[in-house]
């Protein structure tokens, strides 16, 4: 089980995910930020530094937050995308659909 | 795209009819008339009798200077060569005869040198006249020669008689011989040969008059020759130029005619086949072509005008259709972005979709193990009810037993009064009877209860009757009614099982159906897993999924673009094309204007009509 930390500041959820975002650990992740999204928190800060890997299920978990989010006018923002996540981030134009506020991607 | 074929089919129609019109070649014309020669060999030919007449002139000149130069050629020998032979004799006897008789006579000359002066005269005169009787010509020279001959003999005879009186030296004789001989002899000689002489010369003087007539004759000749030959020639060329203008003034005329637009006019007959029978048939296909020409160029203006006309309504047709395209286009381009916009909803639902169905498949793979496990408890406890219902079967056969065993028990009590002992043990056995029973009644459990009971009563009766066979007597009515009771109990208790057979057997059909229903819950599930399981909901495809439909409908955006800046320049294009329409239907209007400078004939119109 990879070891993702959260951290709670100004009310926001700062999630600083690791290892691989596929299958069984996207489920969890999922059940993880949800619970969050149950306790009344709405904003997130995501951190794909330490992700190596994702797929269908962990970008669509993303699509969930991000929508259950916005339902209860919060927001949530991505960064530190690299690698093969980068690219199945473009792939699926989900980078269009996030606010990314990494320098790198903000230049590009 | 219907109008656009039409459009083509409008452009294409006026080049066919500019084809069908090049006329096949009308000049080879076949001459169905008589032969003559060109205008060339015409002219040849009075060149040629020019030629010739100049020839034969030149001939007879030629001949007639011969004929001087024979006539001179003969005067020389004839005459002048004949007069220096006569001139020679002559001079021989004046000279060499006379005068050396006369200087030898005086004493002026030796005798010897005499003699050879006479020899020499002698040999002269034989010499010359034997020369000049070869080429005699004349009948009077004939004449005189015969005349001369004579006296050369007798002048022959004085000489030789001289070359004697030479040869003695005798001067006497010799003077004698000067005086009666010598001039006698020589005299007719000399005046024969002076009368030859001037007959040499009348001779010249006529022959020179013959000639002279014969330079007058051709004279005349050549006049005559001159006269005819060039007033022939004259004559020639006068009529073949007057003829050849004529022709030639009447197809100016034609040709002016035609200049000024007059095409209706007669063909120019022919009437030969050289070079203006040639000019002619090339005039008249000429004017045939610029008939069926000006008749074609008209009918193609007008048909060139109806086609620009119709260009005109396809154009703008195609414009309109253009613009609505750009419109289209436009939208579509619109459209194409909103599409780029909708890609990624369509991504966010189907991936979310995708993580939805992951998660589904983890569900139902613990729903599986979770209806397996109640399958199992279900299968456990259909087997324990049909070991109960086996029981409940073997309870309600013991019950019955038990009833005939009361029955028995009756039949029994009456006999007890009698015997103690008996009742002793029979009460020792109604107790292990009574034991057996308790015992299968704690099998039969809640059935068995009221079994139970009565089993407890028995054995209670069955000590009692070991306690006191006393009591034994007062005790059977009791046991009689016990018995009857326990007869009424029996029987509910047999009620009692059959409800308890009855109700195992519908515990177990419910747990056949609780069983049937988790296998068909289980199959359902695993039926999903299974659709989970398959390609499309796989990672890795729905993202290639998603990026080729976002590619096709970014480029399709791209594409809807671009058609839509093409289609504006259609449109462009067809607003250039309908000016240029109306250009050529201007054009084509005062092509017409300009045809009609033409009159044509209409039997040419006719078969022109496309």
């Amino acid at each position: 089980m990879e070891s993702h930390k959260f951290l709670i500041e100004n009310s926001q959820v700062i999630a600083n995910l690791t290892g691989s975002l596929q299958g069984e650990a996207a489920a969890q992740l999922r059940a993880t930020l949800l619970t969050y999204i149950a306790d009344g928190y709405n904003s997130f800060a995501v951190d794909f530094s330490h992700v190596s890997n994702i797929d269908s299920t962990g970008l669509g978990i993303l699509v969930t937050i991000q929508k259950r989010a916005l339902q209860s006018g919060g927001s949530i923002t991505i960064q530190g995308l690299h690698g093969t996540v980068k690219t199945a981030f473009d792939r699926t134009r989900l980078s269009k659909a996030f606010t990314i506020t990494d320098a790198e991607h903000a230049i590009a | 795209m219907d109008f656009l074929k039409k459009f083509a089919t409008t452009i294409n129609r006026p080049l066919t009819t500019i084809k069908t019109f090049i006329p096949t070649n009308h000049l080879p014309t076949k001459l169905k008339l008589h032969y003559q020669p060109s205008l060339r060999t015409k002219l040849l030919v009075v060149v040629a009798i020019f030629s010739l007449l100049s020839i034969s002139i030149g001939i007879v000149g030629l001949h007639g200077i011969k004929a001087s130069n024979d006539a001179l050629k003969s005067m020389y020998t004839s005459r002048i060569i004949t007069l220096q032979e006569l001139k020679l004799m002559s001079d021989a006897l004046t000279v060499n005869v006379v005068e050396t008789c006369h200087k030898v006579s005086d004493g002026h000359m030796a005798w010897a040198l005499g003699r050879n002066k006479l020899t020499e005269g002698t040999t002269i005169i034989k010499q010359q006249w034997t020369t000049y009787k070869n080429h005699v010509a004349t009948s009077e020279e004939e004449r005189l020669v015969a005349q001369i001959d004579g006296f050369i003999g007798i002048a022959e005879g004085a000489l030789a008689n001289a070359t004697t009186i030479m040869i003695k030296e005798d001067k006497k004789a010799l003077q004698a011989f000067m005086i009666e001989e010598l001039y006698s002899s020589i005299e007719p000689v000399s005046g024969k040969l002076s009368e030859l002489m001037d007959l040499q010369l009348e001779l010249a003087q006529k022959e020179y008059q013959a000639a002279t007539n014969r330079y007058h004759w051709l004279i005349v000749l050549f006049s005559i020759m001159i006269i005819a030959g060039l007033s022939t020639a004259i004559a020639l060329v006068l009529f073949i130029l007057q003829r050849t203008l004529r022709e030639i003034r009447d197809m100016v005329t034609y040709v002016e005619q035609v200049a000024t637009g007059n095409l209706a006019m007669p063909e120019i007959s022919i009437t030969a086949n050289d070079e203006l029978g040639r000019l002619g048939i090339a005039i008249n296909a000429m004017v045939i072509n610029l008939n069926s020409l000006v008749g074609t160029v008209s009918s193609s203006a007008d048909q060139v005008v109806v086609a620009s006309e119709e260009t005109a309504a396809s154009v703008e047709q195609v414009s309109t259709t253009a613009t609505e395209l750009a419109g289209y286009s436009t939208h579509l381009a619109a459209a194409a972005a909103v599409g780029t916009v909708s890609v990624i909803e369509v991504s966010k639902s189907l991936l979310e979709l995708s993580s939805l169905i992951e998660i589904a498949k983890r569900e139902a793979t613990s729903a599986v193990t979770n209806s397996k496990s109640t399958l199992n408890t279900a299968l456990d406890s259909r087997k324990t009810m049909a070991s109960t219902v086996v029981r409940m079967n073997n309870i309600r056969s013991k019950t019955l037993e038990t009833e005939e065993l009361i029955g028995t028990l009756n039949h029994y009590i009456a006999k007890i009064g009698a015997i103690t002992d008996t009742i002793t043990g029979i009460a020792s056995q109604t107790s292990l009877l009574s034991l057996n029973a308790a015992i299968e009644a704690a099998r039969a459990g809640e059935a068995g209860r009221g079994f139970a009971v009565v089993a407890q009563e028995v054995k209670k009766l069955a000590e009692q009757s070991t306690q006191g066979a006393a009591e034994v007597v007062a005790l059977i009515q009791r046991i009689k009614e016990s018995t009857a009771a326990a007869v009424q109990a029996m029987q509910g208790s047999r009620a009692e099982v059959e409800n308890g057979v009855a109700s195992a057997g519908q515990a177990q059909q419910a747990l056949n159906d609780i069983f049937s229903a988790v296998t068909s819950t289980v199959t359902d599930i695993e039926a999903v897993l299974s659709i989970t399981d398959e390609e499309v909901t796989h990672s890795d495809k729905i993202i290639d999924l998603i990026d080729s439909l976002a590619t096709v409908i970014e480029n399709t955006a791209e594409q809807a673009e671009t058609v839509s800046t093409t289609t504006k320049q259609t449109a462009t294009v067809m607003d250039s094309l309908a000016v240029n329409s109306t250009q050529t239907n201007q054009l084509a209007t005062s092509l017409k204007a300009a045809i009609e400078f033409f009159k044509t004939a209409n039997k040419n119109l006719n078969h022109l009509e496309v």
